[in-house]
């Protein structure tokens, strides 16, 4: 070991520190655990059993964390992490510099950590110039050309539709659908699929579809009703022997441009002056990600699990950037939800009564319950099967109709004695097995209940209510059913068993006639209100009893029998709706809908007067509605300022301009054995077919991006990223349009030089090193043979050439 | 030194056999008992439906392998009633009412058979309350107490439990959790839904379209009847008819339970089926091999013969005893050969090289290091450490084959298609070579497990001063390669293997990683994209890379080698296992 100069300086002290190989160990620990957060998250043992995986343990994904809110590729990207890969880099620098001799037996570990010093570097501009983004390209536009009126153009999406006015005359353009595998019957390319669109046209009373094929003009042709209803739709060519209708009405496809591309995991906000094509641009810059800012809990709807979570404040001034027209318009974000639905939802307040009652049972044994109720609301004015109703009552009259009751009755004909009467039914053998038969006066029949089935559904013939009584007339006992529809009434021997009873009918003593009558019994719950606001009682009504009513207020149980407890949570006459977003609970959500649920509240000041709005999220900022895409959203959020003007605002992500505007010319999908049947591993390949303008004015060559096969054009990188897969049950034929990621790929060359310089170095330094070692060695024996040493010495100059030069990949350890 | 290696291996042998045994009788514990099959289920011949043809997601599969994968949808790794998967299609099809109290839903989620149970005796508390019960009654409700006591050890319940008011809202509840338990309710679901008749009936496309086109989808039996005879001809119309013949001569017979004739409306249709439109039918010898393999289990079993390879490999090593190293490479040998034989039997059945879902990932990179063992043992074939690659590379294989047997629903052996992404040669490679660097790493960290081991029974701090392949290359003073020393202590030889090994996974994982970011670069256009996978990949090579600067700098390099190699291993197997089915990121398809 060298000696320590007494007085070392700062510089070779540091020097010395990035000298040493255990800095470089301690630096890979600490890379290791900053990669291990970023990626995984810090893993901790949540119960006793840690075998439990991955129930046992708790996973903090820090990097999503309030103060970080970073995406991977920023938690890589932030100057933690490049400091630390500087130290790595300076630290190999040093090490290979002053304590690896650049000699043939070194060369590996020099060209190991060259190559990670060029990867380093290359990383450093690959990633800090990185742009990615996506851009959606739709495959064509129809331009409408009607002698007397301006070409009229619509993007070919079913749906779209477009009215020509000339004089009086008006001309409607509707796109009805598309079909990416037109099979070509006829012609030279017979048996090849083309993109055709089919548009109805209605002018005046013709009424046609005009079929048109991408690449093929000379096949566009109309097909229109016909009178056979065999055929109802025929070509024309077939019924009036020429292809079009009308041959002043031109159609004819064109592409249709992109010209921007969505970037990555960025937030912008977009507006523009109602009525206005082009939209104005502002990113916003430190937008959180991963978590919910609001400043009021009152601007939201909270889920139950978040009852208890504390506002965060955000305030994020969006200001114009050059060019912007609208820099007098003043925008600050102001909350941020990253999951969240527009909801309407009924609160406490208003002017009109609506009453809303939230409620509480509790069971005995601990199980509990809880139920909102709304008394005008049929859907929710009764709960738990109609055991629980909610009322609301104008006058104590109403109250006194409610609880009023009627026993069930039964009307009862006897023909030969001529006797009618009407019997109330008090109880049930089914109730009472000590139940008597009871005489029907004046005859030789008597009877007894045994049970009652009220509201059945029976087919045909609606609700039917019906009570089984045993009849008895002298020593004959027989069983009957009665129904509220005497017509429906069933005799059977007494012991017939009530579920198979049909088997064993018998006829029907048509001397006695009887006739059920349900009777009247208010629910056995019923929580009312009225006809004071404040005024809130229970009735309750056990079955043939006399209902008793409680005070009930709001907070306090109430005994309602068998140990169960009914509390009000929470009561208010006067309600009415509003509409906030609903924040979704965290397992509710879907991790594929990633930030398309987002939202922000944005403030927005003109001319000092402010109005606070929120704006959801969209993938891609359409120009109209026109161009929407299926599976996008597109709805601006309209303002109103105080000059009278009306603004259209969006939340979405920044966009940049391509270098060159792209249309698709195809799309062609390629599939495995029996073509697509939904899964996406039916799919063999799929290729977007685009084209780039060159000049301002040609469309250049058509260039094939498939996936595994990106395109470079003029600064950018193109790959196949998503499709529009067919959707069968609508009849949608899919393949409209086409998703290409987009990208720039600064110094992956200088990266990939740097890993195959560190791969021959590995290699070097673990098998060609070695072979160098042993030649050497051969030669020293061959010496140590030619003069004849004593071997004694042959094993020392074996030990110095082992600590001169250590096998291991890194220089010269003889200095500690 | 032989006393130690011997305390190694003998304490290695009981770990081992203790783990298996374990394994083996923790697996055959959640086995349901098969009951007695019925006669016409033992004597029906399924054997011509071998070289059927069904169309499933674009694939043309054996039955046998397409009826094991629609069958593992409902019963996972169970038989139901101890059938085939192919009589237990038909059957479930055929005469559905049989199953709807028989337990062959699958219910993969612990917890949730637990839930399902309670709520299943609730259901019985209500129906059949103890107390006022006739002897019949009570004979049901414990035979009914007894299955749900057998469904939360083998997760199996019948179709009519679930359909079970209580159950059905415990499911609803549990399916609005998107987070925690929607998943094993949608799996759920999933097997209830394809055990309807219906469903396996209009899954079973059997019938080649008409005409020559690959893009048209294959024709149930049912739409195929429906519509005309695919050839407008007199043969044509008789292939027509005879179908429909075959076809309800099987349904009828075999709900009527009639051997003799359900053996021969088998063996007609199976031989009507290719003769609809030749053209397109698949070769039948391909079929054949394919339910061959399907029926043998993919396989799997060959974990037994490295089993019986470890344990003569390990007496060969602890006690220097040729005979049993010899028989020890030889049952190896077989082994590797009977792996080898399962993997291009994949391939050649699959038509692509078997890298594209777990079990094939697994099974693999196992057979990776059973051809780097091989290699190795040649090269070593003088020295010191001979047998030790082959035990590392047997105990890999083993663990992978075990996986792959006893765990089929998260190694999942069906043959499907790959992802469109997945179709590319840099990928191949890239795979490949990563998975091959796992295998290295772990048989590595197996090594540096008998080290540890050594260490512990007392051993001294020994290790190679000339590690790697450098210990094999570098001659020593006499002559020899270093590790070829009769001298050489347990310590060395054991330090020695891990760093060949160890050098090779450090390169491979390397090489790896770049060929990954080339693929990505031009797939997704990233080399790079942070994605928990590649980040632990990465971190895995940092630990190797620790290793190698670690072990230049401490004194007791063999213990810290040995240390930092089976983490390294915990790390790969981290980020396989955790990463792979928790942090789902874009290689969630590998």
């Amino acid at each position: 070991m060298p000696t320590v100069p007494a007085n070392r300086g700062p510089i070779t002290l540091l020097l010395d520190l990035f000298s040493s190989v255990w800095t470089g160990i301690c630096l890979l620990i600490v890379l290791f655990i900053y990669s291990s957060i970023g990626s995984a998250g810090l893993w901790l043992p949540a119960s006793f059993n840690i075998f439990d995986f991955p129930g046992g343990w708790l996973q903090l994904h820090i990097r999503q964390y309030r103060g970080f809110e970073m995406t991977e590729f920023e938690w890589f990207n932030w100057w933690p992490f490049t400091t630390l890969i500087a130290l790595i880099c300076t630290n190999m620098v040093v090490v290979t510099l002053r304590r690896i001799p650049f000699k043939p037996i070194n060369y590996g570990v020099w060209m190991i950590h060259t190559g990670n010093i060029v990867l380093a570097l290359g990383s450093v501009w690959y990633f800090s110039a990185k742009i990615e983004g996506q851009a959606t390209v739709l495959r064509r536009a129809i331009v409408i050309n009607v002698p007397g009126s301006e070409p009229v153009r619509m993007p070919a999406i079913p749906g779209n539709i477009k009215t020509i006015e000339i004089d009086d005359r008006s001309i409607t353009f509707q796109i009805r659908s598309i079909n990416p595998q037109w099979p070509i019957l006829s012609g030279a390319d017979a048996g090849k699929k083309a993109y055709a669109v089919n548009v109805a046209v209605q002018d005046g009373q013709d009424i046609f579809v005009r079929q048109l094929l991408a690449g093929y003009p000379q096949y566009t042709e109309d097909i229109i009703r016909t009178d056979d209803p065999n055929q109802p739709m025929a070509r024309a060519i077939k019924v009036l022997g020429k292809k079009l209708v009308n041959e002043d009405i031109e159609i004819t496809f064109e592409y249709e441009p992109q010209k921007y591309f969505d970037l990555e995991s960025t937030w912008a906000i977009y507006l523009r002056e109602e009525g206005e094509p082009e939209w104005t641009q502002r990113p916003i810059e430190d937008m959180p990600r991963y978590n919910d800012y609001f400043s009021d809990r009152a601007d939201v709807w909270l889920p139950r699990e978040m009852a208890s979570a504390r506002p965060h404040t955000l305030d994020l001034p969006v200001p114009s950037i050059d060019g912007d027209l609208f820099s007098d318009i003043n925008i600050r974000i102001t909350s941020y939800l990253r999951y969240a639905q527009m909801q309407q939802r009924r609160v406490p307040g208003g002017d009109r009564i609506d009453p809303e009652v939230f409620i509480r049972i509790d069971a005995p044994d601990g199980r509990m319950v809880e139920h909102q109720l709304v008394a005008f609301d049929p859907s929710l004015n009764q709960v738990e099967g109609g055991l629980l109703h909610f009322r609301w009552i104008t006058s104590q009259q109403q109250l006194e109709e409610m609880a009023a009751i009627s026993f069930p009755k039964l009307e009862i004909n006897v023909v030969d004695s001529d006797v009618s009467l009407i019997e109330e039914i008090k109880t049930t053998s089914t109730r009472n097995p000590a139940l008597e038969f009871t005489q029907i006066q004046g005859t030789d029949y008597s009877y007894r209940v045994q049970f009652i089935q009220n509201n059945m559904p029976i087919k045909g013939h609606g609700m039917v209510s019906m009570v089984s009584i045993e009849i008895r007339k002298s020593d004959i006992t027989f069983k009957r059913w009665v129904f509220d529809n005497p017509s429906l009434n069933r005799d059977m021997p007494s012991e017939a068993d009530p579920i198979i009873g049909h088997d064993q009918e018998m006829a029907l003593d048509e001397n006695i006639n009887i006739k059920y009558v349900q009777g009247n019994a208010p629910p056995s719950l019923t929580l009312i209100a009225g006809p004071n606001e404040n005024d809130l009682q229970l009735m309750l009504s056990p079955p043939g009893e006399k209902p008793r009513f409680e005070q009930v207020e709001v907070g306090k149980p109430v005994q309602i029998g068998l140990g169960a407890t009914l509390s009000v949570l929470r009561y208010s006459a006067r309600t009415t709706f509003e509409v906030k977003p609903a924040i979704i609970p965290q397992s509710q959500r879907q991790r594929d809908v990633r930030e398309r649920l987002s939202m922000v509240r944005a403030e927005i000041t003109y001319k000092g007067a402010t109005q606070s709005l929120w704006l959801p999220f969209h993938v891609h900022v359409f120009d109209s509605e026109d161009e929407i895409l299926l599976r996008y959203n597109f709805k601006p959020t309209i303002v109103h300022l105080s000059d009278g003007r009306h603004f259209e605002f969006i939340f979405g992500r920044e966009r940049m301009e391509l270098t060159a505007p792209v249309v698709l010319d195809d799309f062609v999908m390629e599939t495995h054995v029996g073509g697509y049947t939904g899964q996406t591993t039916t799919v063999l390949n799929w290729t977007s077919m685009i084209r780039f303008l060159e000049d301002d004015s040609n469309w250049g060559k058509t260039i094939p991006v498939s996936v595994n096969s990106p395109q470079a054009y003029d600064g950018f990188s193109y790959f196949q990223a998503a499709w529009d897969p067919p959707e069968p049950q609508s009849g949608y034929g899919g393949m409209n349009y086409t998703v290409l990621g987009v990208g720039n790929r600064h110094g992956v060359n200088v990266m990939l030089f740097g890993t195959c310089l560190s791969v021959i170095g590995m290699i070097y330094a673990f098998y060609i090193k070695p072979m160098i070692k042993r030649r050497r060695q051969k030669a020293v024996y061959a010496q140590v043979i030619a003069e004849k040493i004593s071997d004694e010495v042959v094993l020392n100059s074996q030990t110095v050439d082992m600590q001169e030069e250590p096998v291991i990949i890194m220089g010269s350890n003889s200095h500690d | 030194m032989t006393k130690r290696m011997l305390f190694v291996c003998t304490s290695a042998t009981m770990l081992f056999i203790t783990l298996i045994g374990w394994i083996v009788a923790s697996s055959a514990a959640s086995k349901a008992a098969p009951p007695q099959r019925s006669e016409f289920a033992q004597q029906v011949d399924l054997t011509p439906l071998k070289s059927v043809a069904v169309y499933d997601q674009g694939m043309l599969k054996s039955f046998d392998s397409f009826a094991s994968s629609m069958m593992q949808l409902i019963s996972g790794p169970h038989a139901i009633n101890g059938h085939t998967d192919a009589f237990a299609y038909l059957d479930i099809m055929l005469r559905p009412q049989v199953y709807e109290d028989v337990d062959a839903i699958y219910v993969k989620n612990k917890p949730m058979r637990g839930e399902i149970a309670d709520a299943l005796g609730r259901s019985l508390d209500e129906t059949l309350p103890t107390g006022q019960l006739t002897d019949n009654q009570k004979e049901i409700r414990t035979s009914i107490e007894h299955r749900l006591q057998r469904l939360t050890k083998t997760g199996l319940v019948s179709s009519r439990m679930l359909f079970d008011t209580k159950v059905q809202s415990l499911l609803d509840e549990k399916a609005r959790d998107l987070m925690r338990t929607a998943n094993a309710v949608q799996q759920i679901r999933i097997g209830l839904f394809v055990m309807q008749a219906q469903e396996l009936a209009g899954n079973l496309r059997i019938i080649p379209p008409p005409g020559t086109g690959t893009d048209i989808p294959w024709l149930t039996v049912d739409s195929f009847l429906a519509t005309h005879a695919h050839e407008a001809s007199d043969q044509g119309e008789k292939l027509h008819t005879q179908m429909q013949e075959a076809w309800m001569n099987l349904s009828q017979n075999w709900q009527g339970q009639d051997v003799a004739a359900t053996n021969e409306a088998v063996a007609q249709l199976a031989s009507l089926l290719p003769q609809i439109n030749p053209g397109l039918y698949p070769q039948q010898e391909k079929l054949s091999w394919e339910s061959w393999y399907f029926s043998a289990k993919n396989m799997t079993w060959v974990w037994m013969i490295y089993l019986l390879a470890i344990v003569f490999l390990l007496m060969g090593v602890a006690y220097k005893w040729n005979t049993s190293r010899w028989i020890g490479f030889s049952v190896f040998a077989l082994a590797f050969a009977f792996q080898t034989a399962a993997i291009a039997l994949r391939w050649y059945v699959s038509g692509r090289w078997p890298n594209s879902n777990m079990f094939e990932a697994v099974t693999t990179s196992a057979w990776f290091g059973g051809c780097v063992a091989v290699i190795l043992e040649i090269i070593a074939r003088r020295s010191a450490m001979r047998g030790l690659f082959s035990l590392s590379s047997a105990v890999g294989s083993m663990v992978a084959l075990m996986c792959a047997h006893f765990m089929p629903v998260q190694l999942n052996p069906n043959i499907s298609n790959m992802m469109p992404v997945l179709h590319d040669v840099w990928l191949y490679i890239h795979t490949n070579v990563i998975i091959f660097s796992y295998l290295l790493i772990t048989m590595a960290a197996v090594i540096a497990f008998l080290y540890l081991i050594y260490r512990l029974g007392g051993g001294k701090p020994d290790y190679v001063r000339v590690g790697g392949a450098g210990s094999m290359i570098i001659k020593s003073p006499n002559g020899d390669s270093y590790l070829a020393d009769a001298k050489s202590s347990a310590g060395q030889i054991l330090d020695g293997a891990t760093m060949v090994l160890m050098e090779l996974a450090f390169i491979l994982l390397w090489t790896g990683l770049v060929m990954g970011a080339i693929w990505a670069d031009h797939s997704w256009g990233r080399p790079w994209g942070w994605d928990p996978k590649e980040v632990f990949a990465l971190n895995t090579f940092i630990i190797l890379a620790l290793l190698v600067h670690v072990r230049m700098k401490v004194k007791d390099k063999g213990l810290w080698t040995a240390l930092l190699a089976i983490t390294g291993c915990a790390v790969m197997l981290f980020n396989w296992i955790a990463i792979n089915f928790l942090i789902v990121g874009l290689h969630s398809y590998a």
